[in-house]
């Protein structure tokens, strides 16, 4: 279990490798990106794109050129990380059964 | 793959929000009821796996770029229905902290990436590997017989993970395949067929999955536009679907193969910290016998 937590923290360091590609993935196109490439931005598109803001959108904090972009998107990874294995720490409570119970529930 | 906002109707939207409620509801109660707590940390490495491969973009000729999802890994291992728990949850937190993929469409992106990609992954493996390769971590049997009585007996006993699937190996009269695997040595077969299984369960499923991405974007132009303006995504069924098949078919597909075979290949390893059941039980064997 421990390889595991260390392979994860290795990706998570090495995951600027992920900056180097320039683009966007298709289907993933900024407003400013729409209008360069069909002429116009889709109306529905408009109205839905600002419901809401990500607090860091981009994987980008402290800069999106360089070293900054680098440390911010090592940070965003251990960021995401840790925020995934919070949220089955709280899973954890109701999604499983202690060992004891768990007869009980194999009919169920 | 991740669809952001504004790219679909609110037709489409709400359609997947409803399609994904049941199968969510589903896949927690399937993980709550199946997966032994011990391996539940498995399901969050699982989760962050995902979303960490996503992290690593790939440029492709054309100008746009993509990633590998994970999915398929974390359905081999821990079975279809606690992957689509581990995928769910790493697109969640990416289109609520990360802005990767929208908020509306997050019931959409878990719609291919976190039950397409992992259902079809989970069969393609079990099809190719045999099912006496499963990992066994996560899931019940299909059908309940012989081997949900051994399986709870086993839990009963405390004496290891009461994987349900186990139980098929444990009885090596139920099928000719795993009595081979479950031999102690001599996997000759086994290795093999889960690299290969694996690999072709990472490319065609993320192939499966980038072309119903493709799909929902492709309908948009059919069920909104105003005055002749596409509302939502533009592209039509026609550029969408290929356009996303041909660069996970080429590109993105090979890359969550290879992943996915190489993991699984680890994981088959004596000394890994994940074993696929027929080792497991083949280990526990040698055990009793010494």
């Amino acid at each position: 279990m421990k390889k595991l937590y260390w392979g994860i923290a290795l990706l998570v360091l090495i995951s600027p490798l992920g900056l180097l590609a320039k683009g966007t993935a298709w289907g993933e196109w900024s407003s400013a990106e729409f209008k360069r490439m069909i002429g116009f931005m889709p109306g529905g598109m408009r109205t839905v794109e600002s419901l809401w803001r990500a607090p860091l959108a981009d994987y980008a904090f402290g800069g999106r050129q360089g070293a900054a972009a680098a440390v911010g998107y090592i940070l965003s990874g251990a960021i995401g990380v840790g925020l995934i294995l919070i949220a089955f720490k709280v899973f954890g409570r109701f999604l499983s059964v202690p060992e004891e119970e768990r007869s009980s529930h194999e009919d169920t | 793959m991740h669809i952001p906002d504004g790219y679909l109707s609110p037709q489409t939207y709400g359609a997947m929000y409803a399609v994904m409620a049941p199968l969510w509801w589903r896949a927690a109660a399937r993980v709550r009821a199946a997966l032994p707590k011990k391996n539940l940390p498995l399901v969050a490495m699982a989760g962050a796996f995902s979303f960490v491969i996503m992290m690593f973009n790939i440029p492709i000729p054309g100008g746009t770029t993509g990633h590998a999802v994970g999915g398929a890994l974390a359905a081999i291992v821990l079975g279809p229905w606690a992957a689509m728990v581990a995928v769910s949850t790493a697109l969640v937190i990416q289109a609520l902290v990360f802005g990767d993929g929208g908020i509306t469409a997050i019931a959409a992106n878990c719609f291919t990436m976190a039950f397409i990609m992992p259902f079809s992954a989970f069969y393609i493996y079990r099809f190719i590997a045999g099912r006496s390769a499963d990992f066994g971590l996560g899931a019940r049997p299909k059908t309940p017989s012989a081997a949900l009585s051994s399986a709870s007996a086993q839990s009963r006993n405390h004496t290891y993970a009461p994987s349900p699937r186990l139980s098929s190996a444990l009885h090596p009269g139920l099928s000719a395949a795993s009595s081979n695997f479950a031999r102690p040595k001599g996997f000759s077969a086994g290795p093999l067929r889960q690299r290969l299984g694996a690999f072709l369960a990472g490319y065609a499923s993320i192939v499966l999955a980038a072309m119903a991405t493709g799909l929902l974007l492709g309908l948009q132009p059919l069920i909104a536009t105003s005055a002749g303006h596409p509302l939502y995504a533009p592209y039509p069924i026609s550029v969408a679907v290929p356009a996303m098949a041909v660069s996970h078919l080429l590109f993105f597909g090979p890359v969550e193969g290879l992943v996915t075979a190489l993991a699984v290949g680890y994981f088959a390893r004596a000394d890994s910290p994940v074993r696929p059941a027929f080792q497991r039980v083949a280990l526990s064997r040698e055990g009793e016998s010494a």
